[in-house]
């Protein structure tokens, strides 16, 4: 009797084992598979993801492990955008606040940065619901504007040199950036019918 | 050894817990310093009336294992206490006071708030999801806990000893290390599918970004000649990571002649530098913080016995400062 006891609270039983070790070898391949670059096009990544995806997604969004290792990769983001909310009034535009590298403070500035970026920089309208919202409550809602009254969130934006191979100092120095402008504007809806 | 008793053992064999003991503090003092910055905004990012509405929320949520508390909690109100729940959990889990329980309801409620907002997440975002969904199934969390020290008291006062060190089975370290592989394995093979870091360029424009950086970009252009080496010992610094997944016994058929190095020990050294270095210099969310998380729970006894080596005065300075307090 003494013997079975302490062979259960000691350790975990042969069965116990043969658990957990089926879940580790599970959740090691269920991250590894997930984690392929979905951007990799050879042959081996694609049939991984077109065979195992399907098994092992579930687990991984249900357990909140997906990930991408993309991190400043493939090449890392040469796009720097600031980015203005203006309000229309009758004399013209002005500015209600100003999103750049200086105006946050240093405790906001990656979420802010991800929340613009993942928001506003879709070539797609998948999001255009949310980019409609980020302005009414940014612009209108912050500054309780007036149904009515029109406000645009301006970008500024230019792109970091493609570089094919190291370049000095210097010419980092004698580079200049060549800034585009493009505005996205909305018309504040009445509180009851905002998105 | 047959092929099951080597799983046995490679799974199951004991090691220390101070490091995940050690990994489960930093943790939550990580997670609990970053939601704290998030004081001003946790109605608009998490709120039904900040960026993320009924009406938009099939644009950003995915349809299917979609798990979160916010399901059912939207009002400003409600989340603004859900936050204030969560940073409570935190700091007991940092503190170690029912270590379990504060580190379950801390990771769950962290994947929550992520599902809930995925707009503003980063990788230190995702490494922090990952290391704590293994701290929640580990076995042995409670080093350097309160609960912890108040074991060891009552065995001071009992028997004028104190307890044997904390072990635990080798598993969720083999599931931390393996994740740490993925990380930088994948992260390198992502960087391959690219040119500007093989031409030695990514990291000099990543200095000029004055969104990621923490100077004026003006004042980093005297590294630009150091930037490619620094490019290319990243890449070789990702690659070393895989030969982790090399076995012991295969470098035991080296000839002796050539030296021996304990590789994770010099990856974890080497990635102090590499991630403290662009702590300092970049401003990369959570990133540097959580890896840093993560070595933690890669110490082993080997490691543990090198660094008491290195710095003496941490020698046994845990049992030394109970047995001065317990003595009094």
């Amino acid at each position: 009797m003494k013997k079975k006891t302490k062979q259960r609270t000691g350790s975990l039983t042969t069965i116990g084992q043969a658990f957990v070790i089926i879940f580790c070898l599970w959740h090691m391949f269920a991250v590894a598979t997930f984690a392929i670059p979905r951007e990799a096009s050879d042959s081996f990544s694609t049939s991984a993801r077109t065979l195992f995806f399907p098994i092992i997604t579930p687990y991984i969004h249900a357990t909140s492990q997906w990930q991408l290792w993309n991190l400043f990769a493939p090449d890392p983001l040469r796009r720097v955008t600031e980015r203005r909310i203006d309000t229309q009034r009758e004399d013209g535009w002005h500015a209600l606040r100003t999103f750049d590298g200086t105006s946050v403070p240093f405790w906001e500035r990656a979420t802010t940065y991800k929340l613009f970026s993942n928001i506003l920089e879709t070539d797609s309208h998948s999001k255009d619901g949310t980019k409609i919202r980020l302005m009414q409550k940014l612009g209108c809602e912050d500054f309780h504007l007036v149904s009515g009254t029109h406000v645009r969130i301006v970008e500024k934006w230019y792109d970091l040199p493609f570089l094919k191979y190291p370049v000095s100092g210097s010419t980092w120095s004698a580079w200049r950036p060549t800034n585009r402008v493009s505005a996205m504007e909305i018309s504040c809806p009445p509180v009851s019918k905002k998105i | 050894m047959t092929f099951l008793s080597s799983l046995q053992s490679f799974f199951f064999s004991r090691q220390t817990a101070s490091g995940f003991g050690f990994m489960r503090a930093a943790w939550a003092l990580v997670v609990f310093v970053f939601f704290l910055f998030q004081w001003k905004n946790v109605s608009l990012y998490y709120s039904d009336t900040g960026i993320i509405t009924p009406d938009t929320a099939h644009e950003i949520f995915r349809s299917t294992y979609w798990f979160t508390v916010f399901s059912f909690v939207q009002s400003p109100e409600a989340v603004w206490n859900l936050y204030l729940f969560f940073l409570g959990a935190l700091f007991l889990m940092m503190l170690g006071i029912f270590p379990r329980l504060t580190t379950v309801i801390s990771v769950l409620l962290l994947f929550s708030f992520h599902e809930r907002n995925t707009l503003i997440l980063g990788g230190g975002d995702t490494l922090l999801r990952n290391i704590g969904f293994i701290l929640m199934i580990a076995p042995s969390i409670d080093a350097f806990s309160v609960k912890r020290w108040m074991m060891q008291k009552m065995s001071f006062t009992k028997t004028k000893s104190l307890l044997p060190p904390l072990t635990m089975p080798q598993w969720p370290y083999r599931l931390l290390l393996w994740q740490m592989i993925v990380l930088y394995g994948t992260s390198l093979w992502y960087k391959l599918l690219g040119s500007m870091w093989i031409r030695g360029t990514a990291v000099q424009v990543t200095l000029h970004h004055p969104f990621f950086v923490r100077f004026n970009p003006s004042h980093l252009n005297f590294l630009m000649p150091l930037a490619p080496l620094i490019d290319w010992l990243s890449l070789l610094f990702e690659v070393l990571w895989i030969f982790l997944l090399f076995p012991r016994w295969l470098t035991d058929l080296l000839p002796p002649q050539l030296p021996r190095f304990p590789l994770k020990r010099i990856l974890l050294i080497a990635g102090l530098f590499f991630h403290g270095g662009i702590l300092i210099l970049m401003d990369a969310g959570s990133f540097s913080l959580a890896i840093f998380v993560a070595y933690l729970g890669l110490l082993r006894e080997d490691d543990i016995e090198w660094i008491t080596s290195v710095f003496p005065h941490l020698k046994k300075l845990p049992e030394r400062t109970m047995r001065s307090v317990f003595k009094k």
